[in-house]
């Protein structure tokens, strides 16, 4: 249980920096999103595998199903938060990303069959509460493309945690190296993909512009040749975003599933913490965000503290 | 058994039975050497011979277990291709992006 809430801390720190990164990249490098997720997450699947070095289970790895869904799932998370980005502060973004609390919930009782027990039932009446009203706090141009992207990050995130909870070659590693390697081979597996499919886009786009109309999203050559692109994605692959996986992928090995999205509701304050910092460097500006945001915000961490106790002691009983 | 003897080394029932310790110190259990007797002597070393070989195959068992274990944690041939495929195969594509940007932005 501790090691869970250990693990799970040191998740969230590296993904609150990786984040607030994320946020200046998209702001002050122009960055393409799919593109600079996809080339961060193979980079530090580089450096994972290299952590590892040569060893068993990277056969079993790519022929796992799981592997393939875990991977697409935690792509395509990390770029929904890019795109939400462009609306939210990171500290909102990841306020809103509570919503994985009443949804893991949700699913784990029809999926896993797991039933909430009443402490979950009474945390999750404030955050509900102040998931409500964050979301009406934002601008309402941005409302909806906002709130669509927060959303679709966190049923990704919630995938990406149970797709995590049952990879079998995960749970059947059992030294650092290891499972150092399987994540490893996860993270490439996916992101090679999409970087290929991406260059792929990219081409027909440039060779038959009419036809790829309204995927504006998609990237262009030019977004290839971005050196912005490639110098803060191979930066970020080779720091934060190794350490932020790995954990990340522990912690929801280690800590059941509802444990690990109850802690992650102490991001948004160590997102905040960041981004303050950063504005005070003169790299944010976060003007957008509201006193009432943080206020709301503390309601969310409050139920979910009370759901982490409800598990807590569920689990001594 | 004799004090040579360790745990997943392979020993041969030549070997075993050379270095193996007098009768009464290896099988406590088994019937006192007779002092006199053709038939008891027989006996005893039959039952010697028995507890040798009972024990070699113990510790075939045990090698063939071990040696189960290490190849499991050995990578074959495959899985360490695939790897130094997916780490080369990384790099390359780092290294031809970063040149077409050098040559790019000359």
């Amino acid at each position: 249980m501790w090691l869970g809430i250990v693990l799970s801390l040191l998740t969230m720190f590296f993904w609150a920096l990786s984040d607030v990164l994320l946020k200046v990249a998209s702001v002050h490098f122009d960055v393409h999103p799919v593109l600079f997720i996809s080339l961060t997450s193979l980079v530090s699947a580089l450096v994972l595998l290299l952590i590892a070095g040569p060893g068993t289970r990277g056969i079993n790895t790519l022929r796992s199903p799981h592997t393939w869904s875990y991977g697409t799932m935690n792509v395509v998370q990390d770029m929904s938060q890019m795109f939400a980005l462009v609306y939210v502060t990171a500290t909102v973004m990841n306020f809103m990303n509570r919503l994985t609390i009443p949804l893991s919930l949700l699913l784990s009782f029809i999926f896993l069959r797991r039933k909430p027990n009443r402490y979950d039932l009474i945390g999750v009446i404030p955050v509900m509460l102040g998931l409500w009203f964050i979301g009406t706090n934002i601008s309402e141009d941005i409302r909806i493309p906002a709130l669509f992207w927060l959303v679709f990050s966190a049923v990704a995130s919630i995938l990406c945690a149970m797709i995590g909870e049952t990879h079998p070659e995960s749970l059947a590693a059992n030294d650092i190296p290891t499972k150092a390697r399987v994540t490893g081979y996860v993270v490439m597996t996916c992101s090679a993909c999409f970087l290929l499919a991406m260059w792929i886009m990219a081409a027909a786009k440039s060779a038959m512009p009419e036809a790829i109309q309204g995927f504006g999203w998609l990237p262009t050559y030019e977004d290839f040749l971005n050196p912005s692109t490639f110098l803060f994605a191979v930066a970020l692959g080779f720091t934060v975003m190794p350490f932020a996986l790995y954990f990340f992928f522990q912690a929801t090995r280690v800590a059941k599933n509802e444990v690990f999205m109850m802690i992650s509701s102490l991001l948004p304050f160590m997102t905040f913490a960041m981004e303050w910092l950063f504005s005070k460097a003169g790299l944010l500006d976060i003007y957008q965000l509201k006193t009432t945001d943080l206020l709301f915000g503390t309601l969310i961490v409050a139920g979910a503290l009370i759901m982490v106790y409800g598990r807590h002691k569920h689990q001594q009983t | 058994m004799s004090a040579q003897r360790k745990k997943g080394v392979v020993v041969s029932l030549a070997e075993a039975r050379k270095t193996a310790p007098a009768p009464l110190e290896s099988h406590p259990h088994s019937a006192p050497a007779s002092k006199s007797g053709y038939l008891e002597s027989w006996y005893k070393e039959h039952e010697d011979r028995q507890g040798l070989i009972q024990e070699s195959l113990r510790t075939k068992k045990e090698n063939a277990e071990w040696e189960r274990k290490y190849n499991e944690l050995k990578p074959t041939l495959a899985e360490r291709s695939l790897y130094y495929i997916s780490v080369f195969g990384i790099v390359a594509t780092l290294l031809v992006w970063a040149g077409i940007l050098v040559i790019e932005g000359l």
